[in-house]
């Protein structure tokens, strides 16, 4: 009777008082070595902390900010450059369309969606509304601008091709802009006093924040979007200034406006939407047709060079993600490493300094394996620690970052899935790094041990 | 050749003082063989101590083969230990990274002698107690015999006047504690002066001289006369 | 005792013992490797950030002022104000510019020596400075002279005219005429849209295009045109230590005195550069962070793992001493311990380094690593290492003798 008690004892012990009893150990030996503890825990913090702050600004200087229709939006480039120079070394044609090509794909019509944009500034007068007048970043674009980039609204909803063909003053506010000047209410029909004439406001946006703002990164590849947004043709009917990057091969004929308009000078993003490889195709046979149509006219004396990117490949292009960035990364990636080898050699010594205390437990009866979960528990007990002060030292050091990369402040913020795939990592390492030492220290003799 | 006249010695803690030894006197000559006993506690080990210069005494005066040791900075007294002083130790210490030459090698280079000096003087040391085969081998190789072998040829290497042997059998079985103590024997007639520290009475009869420490003291009147017969019969011989 | 003798029983003795060996060398190795390109690249940002663009950065401001109402006459305003602001005290000077070093915005145009379409084309940015520009800017007249108030050209906007007379950068008249005859240029004709004839009226020393990242960065061409706009930029310099102040007081008399329209963007050009540079800064910041951490890291590790040996080696450090070995002797045995790792682990070190910066220089636009940046690279991780391992070191001459006879 009494042996079947200690039996049913010994088996209920097993299953979960062995773990607290190992847990325990675990603790007891950490707090013994306070001050090593702590050595260890910081070096594997500091490693997930550099780890998670370059992946973090990787990570969100690479996002794709539209990345469900990232194959279906693409960017147009036409070669209408110098003859003897290319307008990108080594043979890349520009990357911004000339107002006359702007105007001419987007009335085409032969893509799904199409929309030509250009940066420009003007001054806005809420005279009416009892304000002093202020200079708005506008965009001027086609009416598919918004349902291609899929533009959310607070309210209304972009221009028609009505108002297009009449060159209706109509005007979309971000949010922002709408919140300056209407207080935030719903401005939809209300006018407007801008450019010296009355504009009627037909759609506010609702936040809209894009990082990066992949359909033009003329201003900073994550400069906030415009302030307000008009019908590409009033950018002529204005005389608008010409914002963004304009480039020119050849010298403007003449000091007028549509003279610049009429150049070569390079000034307008075109994008298209598309939905399949088969529309793709004949967009671009329409290109080509396009280009060649010109070629008659005596424009683009330069080979037939037209691109199409979609979103990834543009951002890839443009080389969002700074060098610098993805230098800091592989570096970190190397920093992470040493610092696992760091707690590494520091728990090898410490389990060197136990060598007699597993030779007792082993004595006193332990197996081999109950050993090395004692102190494989200690192991992930420090590593999950260390990333638990990791993410904090993560967290600060990201403000830090985000200070210094004030451009992109509105991005960086920590990623909670990266941060626990960091951790994750470390403990795996350190439980890595950590067993080789365990299991030399669990493995030696029972005599050489007493012995000492 | 070693005189200690008075030697005070007292280990402070917050709570108590221990005098671990009081006016302990000795007179050791050269060649002698002599065995020190007494229990567990009774100053065996701090005599032992400071007779090898590796703890100061408190008081009295100690003399080492003519110098006195009172004053002297702890560079002088790793020196006079490195040449004077053989060690062997109830535990071997061996340095266990080390293989049988560098171990025998470790007060040579201390010594600062040149390579060839060194290497001659392992080898034969090594030769001297029978593991000149086994230069290579690292401690945990060897049986506790032949670790302590290694030790005694490491005590030899340098040529000192004397050795300070710290239960050289302690550790061992009968057999090997017999091969040892010939060894020992071997070597205190080779001229070597020996001092052993030892708890065990047939061990100790074995030298020629044997003394015993209680509470800090050389105590037993005896003594004096064990000395006096002990230089008589082994006068003629030297 | 001669300390290089004792690295044979040291190194055999470390073999006795690789895990902890080979950790060590392999951290030493990837700490120098990241250290190494690390400050390589600092430096580099560093000494990208610190070029001089010629102006007086440190004095320097400017401001936008944007006139809005339908009556607004900019040529009357921009008289106006340059009159105001160069009166104000503290002012030393003052100039409307289309763009600036550092403002990242504006032209740039290809100049040549002669209009044969044969002749080299140098492309050079476009500088709109009056007779007020050397002054306002503080930059050097190498040979000429500077313009006078006869050579200003008033242009509407978007205007393809181009004055007379220009000055040059030495860059940019090196690059025409060659370097050693860069003084020619003075009173020689130039061609700009290959077919402009102007006049090099005189050399400045140097003075950066507007975008600091530009290949031809310094070569600029200033001509003495002052474009009539709605919104007109105002470059000011001020006397040492009052720039903050006058920008203040400025920018809120000039939107007092005219009504007509707003001041905006108004910035320090310190200001504009910080911002220019950002990345470039973020990167020196965060890689020197990275260094120091990582040389704190290392260090301690280095420390915790020798304190940790010296721990387990208090009996053997008392062996040591029982045999005759002096403090000094127990603390060289453990620098020196050091030094062997050290060496080995500057040695995979270096090989590391290379193929990291191999590696980087592949993937990214990197220049290739000096060379000399290796042996700095191995005489920091040694101070690196030696002097983490003093410490425990110290602690370790402290054994005393006696542990030897204790059986722990």
């Amino acid at each position: 009777m009494p042996a079947k008690r200690l039996l049913i004892y010994k088996h209920k012990l097993k299953s979960h008082q062995v773990f607290n009893y190992y847990c325990r150990l675990a603790l007891l030996s950490i707090l013994g070595a306070k001050v090593h503890s702590i050595l260890t825990m910081l070096t594997i913090a500091l490693g997930i902390a550099a780890c998670t702050i370059t992946l973090t600004l990787v990570n969100s200087m690479s996002s794709n900010p539209i990345a469900h229709k990232s194959g279906q939006l693409f960017r147009v480039q036409l070669d209408n450059w110098d003859p003897n120079q290319a307008a990108i070394s080594p043979d890349l044609p520009p990357e911004f369309v000339t107002w006359t090509d702007a105007r001419n794909v987007v009335q085409a019509r032969q893509a799904k969606r199409q929309s030509a944009s250009a940066i420009t500034w003007g001054m806005v007068n809420p005279a009416e509304q009892g304000l002093t007048p202020f200079l708005a970043l506008m965009r001027v674009t086609s009416k598919d601008f918004f349902p291609m980039f899929d533009v959310p609204f607070l309210y209304g909803a972009g221009w028609d091709e009505n108002a297009e063909q009449n060159n209706d003053y109509v005007v979309v506010l971000s949010k922002e802009t709408n919140q300056r000047v209407f207080h935030g209410a719903n401005s939809v029909g209300q006018t407007l006093t801008m450019l010296g004439a009355t504009f009627t406001v037909v759609g506010v946006l609702n936040d809209w924040h894009l990082s990066p703002k992949f359909y033009d990164m003329s201003y900073g590849a994550f400069s906030d979007p415009e302030e307000m947004y008009l019908p590409l043709e009033l950018k002529a009917v204005f005389e608008l200034p010409h914002g963004g990057i304009t480039s020119c091969w050849k010298a403007v004929e003449s000091e007028r406006y549509d003279a610049f308009m009429h150049s070569e000078c390079t000034n307008f993003q075109l994008w298209v939407e598309l939905d399949n490889p088969q529309q793709k195709s004949q967009f671009a046979d329409y290109l080509t047709q396009y280009v060649q149509q010109q070629k008659s006219l005596g424009r683009f004396p330069r080979p037939l060079n037209n691109r199409l990117l979609n979103v990834a490949q543009w951002l890839e292009y443009k080389q969002v993600v700074k060098q610098d960035v993805q230098i800091m990364f592989w570096l970190s990636i190397m920093f992470l490493l040493v610092c696992l080898i760091n707690a590494a050699s520091l728990l090898s010594a410490k389990l060197h300094t136990k060598h007699s205390e597993i030779g007792l437990r082993r004595a006193l009866g332990a197996n081999f394996s109950q050993i090395v979960m004692q102190y494989s528990l200690e192991v992930v007990f420090i590593g999950l620690c260390g990333g638990l002060i990791g993410i904090i030292l993560a967290l600060v050091g990201l403000q830090g970052v985000a200070s210094l990369y004030a451009g992109y402040g509105r991005l960086i913020e920590l990623d909670i899935p990266i941060a626990l795939s960091v951790i994750l990592l470390a403990v795996m390492g350190t439980i890595i790094a950590g067993l080789v030492p365990v299991y030399t220290a669990c493995r030696p003799v029972l005599a050489t041990q007493l012995k000492q | 050749m070693l005189v200690m006249k008075n030697i005070g010695k007292v280990f402070t803690t917050d709570v108590v003082q221990t005098h671990a030894l009081r006016e302990f006197n000795l007179n050791v000559s050269e060649g002698d063989f002599v065995a020190v006993t007494g229990t567990s506690g009774s100053g065996k080990t701090t005599f032992l101590n400071v007779a090898g210069l590796l703890e100061t005494f408190d008081s009295g005066q100690y003399t080492l083969d003519g110098e006195n040791i009172q004053g002297l900075n702890d560079k002088q007294r790793s020196q006079l230990r490195n040449e004077k002083i053989g060690f062997i130790f109830q535990s071997f210490n061996l340095i266990p990274d080390l293989n049988l030459f560098d171990n025998v090698d470790v007060p040579l280079r201390y010594r600062g002698f040149n390579a060839a000096e060194r290497k001659s003087r392992i080898i034969q040391n090594l030769e001297r107690v029978g593991l000149g085969k086994r230069i290579k081998h690292y401690p945990a190789q060897l049986s506790g015999g032949q670790q302590q072998r290694v030790a005694i040829a490491r005590a030899l290497a340098g040529t000192p006047r004397f050795l300070l042997a710290d239960e050289p059998t302690g550790n061992l079985d009968s057999d090997m504690a017999n091969s040892v103590m010939t060894l020992l024997q071997e070597i205190n007639q080779s001229g070597t002066t020996i001092i052993m520290v030892t708890h065990d009475q047939a061990l100790a009869k074995q030298a020629q001289r044997q003394i015993i420490v209680r509470d800090g003291k050389v105590c037993d009147a005896s003594e004096t006369a064990a000395h006096i017969q002990t230089q008589a019969e082994i006068t003629p011989s030297v | 005792m001669n300390l290089l003798l004792n690295i044979g029983p040291i190194f055999r003795a470390l073999l006795q013992q690789k895990f902890s060996a080979i950790l060590v060398v392999i951290q030493v190795a990837i700490t120098m490797a990241i250290i190494t390109n690390g400050v390589a690249i600092t430096w580099d940002r560093y000494v990208h950030i610190e070029r001089e663009s010629g102006i007086d950065e440190p004095n320097l401001f400017f401001l936008t002022s944007s006139g809005f109402s339908q009556d607004f006459n900019p040529r009357a305003s921009i008289e106006q104000d340059l009159a105001l602001i160069r009166g104000t005290d503290g002012v030393i000077d003052a100039l409307q510019a289309n763009s600036f070093p550092l403002s990242d915005s504006g032209n740039w145009y290809e100049i040549q020596t002669s209009p044969e379409s044969s002749a080299q084309l140098i492309p050079a940015a476009s500088y709109k400075f009056d007779e007020h520009g050397i002054n306002t800017f503080g930059l050097t007249l190498l040979a000429g002279e500077n313009f006078n108030q006869q050579d200003t050209l008033w242009l509407e906007e978007a205007d393809s005219q181009w004055p007379s007379h220009v000055l040059l950068s030495r860059a940019t008249a090196a690059a025409l005429f060659g370097d050693q005859q860069w003084q020619k240029a003075v009173g020689k004709t130039i061609y700009v849209n290959h077919n402009t004839p102007i006049i090099v009226k005189g050399i400045v020393e140097q003075l950066y295009a507007p975008w600091v990242d530009w290949a031809h960065v310094e070569q600029t061409i200033i001509s003495p045109a002052r474009v009539t706009h709605n919104s007109a930029r105002y470059v000011i310099r001020t006397q040492p230590g009052r720039r903050d102040e006058i920008m203040q007081t400025l920018t809120a008399t000039l939107a007092k005195m005219n009504t007509q329209r707003v001041i905006r963007k108004v910035k320090s050009i310190q200001q504009a550069k910080d911002e220019i540079y950002a990345a470039d800064i973020a990167t020196v910041s965060i890689l020197l962070i990275v260094i120091i951490v990582l040389a704190f890291v290392t260090a301690m590790g280095v420390a915790g793992l020798a304190s940790f040996n010296i721990n387990k080696r208090r009996q053997q450090i008392g062996i040591r001493r029982a045999l005759g070995a002096s403090k000094r002797q127990i603390l060289h045995h453990f620098m020196l311990e050091n030094a062997l790792l050290c060496a080995m682990g500057v040695l995979l070190g270096s090989i590391v380094t290379l193929g990291l910066n191999v590696f980087l220089v592949s993937q990214y636009a990197l220049v290739p690593l000096p060379l000399y940046y290796l042996p700095l690279g191995i005489v920091s991780l040694f101070l690196i290492s030696q002097l983490a391992v003093i410490k425990p070191a110290y602690r370790a001459m402290g054994v005393s003798p006696a542990m030897a006879t204790r059986s722990n």
